[in-house]
């Protein structure tokens, strides 16, 4: 039996900007078990940073949660990471849970070597044993020459040579859960590759869970266990990958997957009419709803729950309602 | 009969001292272009960032002049012929006769955007137009949809009279998927792909008869670059269009082009029709590229197998000879060139490589330079004939060139590497 790890539960988080209040998560469920991999997948503005940085709450200032909760280690420990006061909340940032962002050449300070960056936030935590352990991961993560890598400055490093040193620099306390947002978007399709493999042998070796998100389908079919399809603020589908490929249940979930060209066989593409709402003033029933073409009356009043369909199998969705 | 042809098109940005400006070496952001496009065609070029695609896209609308060679539109093929007899005879420093070199001169006059005179140049900008990459950048935030639009028609006086101005602004934009009540936004009001279709009606206002598509999707989202891909793919069809296309994302390039050029380093190394190309690459590039694309089905799963670890060279110091050297599993000691291990040297480092006619190279060293000539007599093998040391510099005289040429591998399918037809190319694993 799967042991869950992360438990979000009706994650509400709102942005007080000039233009209104934007509802970027309206009640976000999800568990996230041990060891797995899961991706998180979604269009720009659909609220996967924003879930992300609610876990660590990093969120910017106008950013608030709602409600809601996030448990971390739900059948251990038990600790309410919206609730935590910021003195312990160090202590489970960076170290239990860790995380990688879109861009390594913003997450690395210019003006530190590549040393600094991985041990000074652990120092106290590791001890004298510390460089060895970056040494160690370097290598790990293929970089030609570890030691001499460490006394270099992010300028003198290629994107994926950065990216690689921002992974070290995330795993180095061995944490329970990775949460990787976009880490390959900003890089080559063989750099992007390159990293991906070396992220999925470290996670194996490191047995850690991974929470990855990204906006690309192709790379959540290829190194993902389970897959949350999110729009607009909601969570829509939740399924292992290879069942949500084969048979999404989810009209969004079927829309994308018929709107993205294929890197292996001549199709032809269906995009999806319309853009995702504004989410100021989402639309009150389903979010979907403007652009669904299979909608029922109700779904315009109605918000569809996320409800299982099988095991491990969620859907937000009247149609598929039993 | 040519849509637009390019023939050794070299685009070279200068390194100059901080003062006096003098040129001390040259970043060959593309070196040695040669394609032909033909009327109808969809030509996707692809390639990693810093491969020089977006350069050679500005090179042929006429925004960057290329240092050698020639972009010539419309051409037939005894102009070309005649084109590429001349300038490669010109190359070799031979002077051809005066009746060839008049003919010459008169074609490219005729032909080539860089030798036109005004008029011919404001014609030739009639009918290649270019959709820039970005959006967000490309529309100016102080001007209203219908006059971005309406803009290209005022200069080259198009439509004169202001309601037939306005009636063909509202036609550009119903093609496009949008609408009149577009016409008094500015562009903070529109979302991303309303900006993109805005680019393309904008484009499409001089009835061009070349589209050059600057990566027009990967600002956007992917419902939304579904739909612009739908539409270009629409307006090439019904406005009979030749498209270049431009894109990092080999799935964009699959589904939009007829034929792909991938480029590697400022080279063009393989040209082929696109089911050529993706049921037989043959360059080392191009099959590492195309094993490194994740594919939306979780039965294939093919990144854990990708094993490849390398990167694109430093411009400044790429290998000698093939650019891809230093990454290709294949490459040949003494055939693809030199690439010298940096990390095996002490106490000096290279500052740049440049090559002065393909044969020597000069190579600009900080510190001693001696120990760097001992470590390429070391590495090269029989590719040096002659290495001359002075303080800062290094001259190397090549026993053969190395630089691989474009070849014809069969009738469409070019491909630029010494070791075509050595290695075994088995057919890429799709699934």
């Amino acid at each position: 039996m799967k042991k869950p790890i992360l438990l979000i539960k009706d994650l509400t988080v709102n942005y007080y900007t000039i233009y209104g209040v934007v509802n970027a998560l309206d009640g976000v469920n999800l568990t996230l078990y041990e060891g797995e991999t899961l991706a998180i997948v979604g269009e720009s503005g659909c609220g996967k940073s924003t879930l992300a940085k609610a876990i660590l709450r990093i969120l910017p200032s106008n950013a608030t949660i709602v409600r809601g909760e996030i448990i971390f280690d739900p059948e251990g420990s038990s600790i309410d990471l919206t609730r935590l006061p910021e003195e312990e909340l160090v202590k489970i940032r960076g170290r239990k849970i860790s995380m990688i962002f879109q861009e390594p050449s913003s997450a690395l300070s210019p003006v530190h070597n590549v040393r600094k960056q991985i041990t000074d936030h652990v120092m106290e935590l590791l001890g004298s044993g510390v460089i060895k352990k970056a040494i160690d991961l370097l290598s790990k993560l293929r970089m030609p020459s570890p030691p001499a890598i460490l006394e270099k400055y992010p300028h003198e490093l290629s994107g994926g040579m950065k990216q690689r040193v921002v992974i070290a620099a995330s795993l180095i306390t061995n944490p329970k859960i990775l949460i990787a947002d976009e880490p390959t978007t900003a890089l080559d399709v063989t750099v992007q590759a390159q990293i991906l493999r070396l992220l999925m042998e470290l996670k194996k070796e490191l047995k850690t869970t991974v929470m990855f998100i990204t906006h690309n389908l192709a790379i959540a079919a290829e190194i993902a266990d389970r897959v949350a399809v999110m729009y607009a603020g909601h969570v829509v589908e939740v399924a292992d990958t290879e069942s949500l490929f084969e048979n999404p249940l989810h009209p969004y979930t079927i829309g994308l997957l018929k709107s993205i060209p294929k890197p292996h066989i001549d199709e032809e593409i269906e995009p999806i009419p319309g853009e995702p709402p504004n989410l100021i003033n989402p639309p009150k029933g389903c979010r979907y709803y403007p652009r669904c073409p299979y909608a029922l009356s109700k779904c315009r009043d109605a918000k569809p729950s996320l409800k299982s369909v099988n095991e491990h199998r969620y859907v937000a969705c009247h149609l598929r309602a039993r | 009969m040519f849509s637009l042809s390019l023939y050794d098109v070299r685009v070279y940005f200068p390194i100059t001292t901080f003062y006096l400006k003098r040129i001390i070496g040259y970043v060959k952001a593309v070196d040695g272009v040669t394609l032909n496009v033909r009327k109808g065609e969809i030509l996707g070029i692809v390639g990693e960032s810093g491969s020089g695609k977006t350069t050679l896209a500005k090179a042929i609308v006429g925004m960057l002049r290329p240092y050698t060679g020639h972009i010539l539109v419309d051409i037939d093929e005894q102009g070309l012929q005649l084109v590429t007899t001349i300038y490669d005879y010109l190359k070799r420093g031979k002077k051809p006769s005066i009746a060839d070199m008049k003919r010459y001169e008169a074609i490219i006059k005729k032909h080539d955007p860089y030798y036109m005179n005004k008029r011919d140049y404001k014609k030739f900008k009639l009918k290649v137009q270019m959709v820039p990459q970005d959006p967000y950048l490309s529309l100016n935030p102080r001007m209203k949809v219908k006059d971005i639009i309406a803009e290209p028609i005022k200069v080259h006086k198009i439509e004169k009279n202001p309601t037939s101005i306005r009636e063909r602004v509202i036609e550009l934009l119903e093609t496009v998927g949008l609408g009149k009540e577009f016409l008094e936004r500015y562009p903070y009001e529109l979302s991303g792909g309303q900006r993109q279709r805005v680019s393309i009606a904008r484009a499409l206002a001089l009835n061009p008869e070349i589209l050059i598509l600057d990566e027009p999707t990967s600002a956007l989202d992917v419902s939304i670059q579904a739909q612009i891909l739908k539409l270009l793919k629409n307006l090439w069809k019904e406005y009979n269009l030749t498209y270049i296309f431009i894109s990092h994302d080999i799935s964009v390039i699959r589904y939009m082009s007829t034929s792909i050029a991938v480029m590697y380093s400022g080279r063009l190394v393989e040209y082929a029709p696109k089911k050529k190309l993706f049921d037989q690459p043959l360059h080392p590039y191009t099959r590492l590229l195309l094993s490194a694309v994740p594919i939306p089905d979780p039965r294939v799963k093919r990144i854990m197998k990708f094993r490849d670890i390398g990167e694109p060279p430093n411009p400044a110091k790429p290998p000698i000879g093939c650019r891809f050297l230093g990454r290709c599993i294949h490459a040949k000691r003494g055939v693809c060139g030199l690439q010298i291990d940096e990390s095996r040297l002490t106490n000096s480092s290279i500052i740049d490589i440049t090559s002065l006619d393909g044969m020597n190279y000069k190579i600009r060293v900080k510190g001693d330079a001696k120990e760097l000539a001992r470590l390429i007599k070391e590495e090269a093998g029989n590719v040096v004939k002659e290495i001359k040391v002075s303080s800062k510099n290094l001259l190397i005289t090549l026993s053969k060139p190395v630089d691989p040429e474009l070849i014809q591998y069969n009738s469409n399918h070019y491909v630029a590497c010494h070791l075509v037809g050595k290695i075994d190319v088995e057919a890429i694993k799709w699934s």
